[in-house]
């Protein structure tokens, strides 16, 4: 039976090659211009590249489930986040724009957007989700947060205020949510895995399972 | 540079039009808001968009009622960062 254990994973479809878009060309014709003029290296933007690539969603859930057991930790996030992160090892604050955190209340939830382009707290999170970056999204949001996180699963009786920001400036926002009921005496580490990167742009609220 | 508002104060975003980078949102001006707080001092981002030298203005959280935003009631808030040459007392 030469098929026995020969599986095919499903994934989307390999892209290679295809239409390159005039962005495309300007941005590669840029990138080579600034390394023949040696403004910057290739290494260095491969570097950046590596790095962006590694800051990924599970920083930002180890940083709340610290928030969740540890109240000092907490009061700290909220109050001084370039140090609460640094304590959790998020490096190169100081070369990114600011964090700053908002906690969920039982009759307050806060939501992340940025209509004018795709701002969002890469520093610790790493790339936006598609979705975050459609127009749908960022023009929905601010107009029916209601209708929009409704299609996320998530619903408010109209007592719990919806408070949306707008990231239009120099700060970048996360979303400190509500620990979950039932999880008194989980660890940090079983706490992490309901973290979601969604929960903490806030379209979603962790549930115990 | 001396805030010119302060926590609490009632603002309104000035309704002018604007050419080139800016990050004073179309759908917020002429909106009323109340300053929540002073973010701090950062330099003007529709200079330096174009690598000018750019004039410091402090940026403020500022939280507008859903009435003052889209015309009509509803029970949400939506909060966005201005800078303060974009800002009026209301």
């Amino acid at each position: 039976m030469p098929h026995d254990g020969h599986h095919h994973d499903d994934h989307a479809p390999i892209e290679d090659g295809g239409e390159i878009t005039e962005y495309e060309v300007l941005e590669q014709a840029i990138r080579e211009l600034l390394i023949e003029k040696g403004v910057v290296s290739a290494d260095a933007i491969q570097r950046q590249m590596d790095e962006m690539d590694s800051r990924t969603p599970v920083m930002g859930s180890k940083i709340i489930a610290r928030a969740w057991t540890d109240p000092a930790y907490r009061d700290r996030l909220i109050g001084e986040p370039k140090a609460a992160l640094a304590e959790m090892g998020v490096t190169k604050l100081d070369e990114n724009p600011e964090v700053e955190v908002v906690a969920n209340t039982p009759d307050r939830h806060h939501v992340i957007v940025c209509t004018l382009c795709s701002c969002y707290p890469r520093v610790i999170l790493g790339m936006p989700p598609a979705w975050y970056k459609k127009r749908a999204y960022r023009s929905r949001v601010v107009k029916e947060p209601r209708q929009v996180l409704k299609e996320f699963g998530t619903e408010f009786p109209d007592s719990v205020k919806i408070e949306v920001h707008d990231s239009t400036a120099d700060m970048r926002y996360l979303v400190l949510p509500m620990r979950p009921e039932g999880t008194e005496d989980w660890t940090a580490e079983q706490l992490a895995g309901l973290v979601t990167r969604d929960v903490m742009i806030g379209v979603k609220v962790p549930v115990r399972p | 540079m001396t805030p010119k508002f302060k926590a609490g104060d009632r603002v309104v975003v000035d309704a002018r039009d604007h050419v080139g980078h800016c990050r004073t949102p179309t759908y917020l001006r002429g909106a009323e808001g109340r300053v929540r707080k002073l973010i701090g001092i950062y330099k003007n981002p529709e200079e330096l968009a174009y690598f000018k030298e750019a004039a410091d203005y402090p940026l403020y959280d500022v939280v507008f009622d859903w009435k003052a935003v889209w015309g009509v009631d509803g029970p949400d808030e939506v909060a966005a960062d201005i800078y303060e040459h974009w800002l009026k007392s209301a």
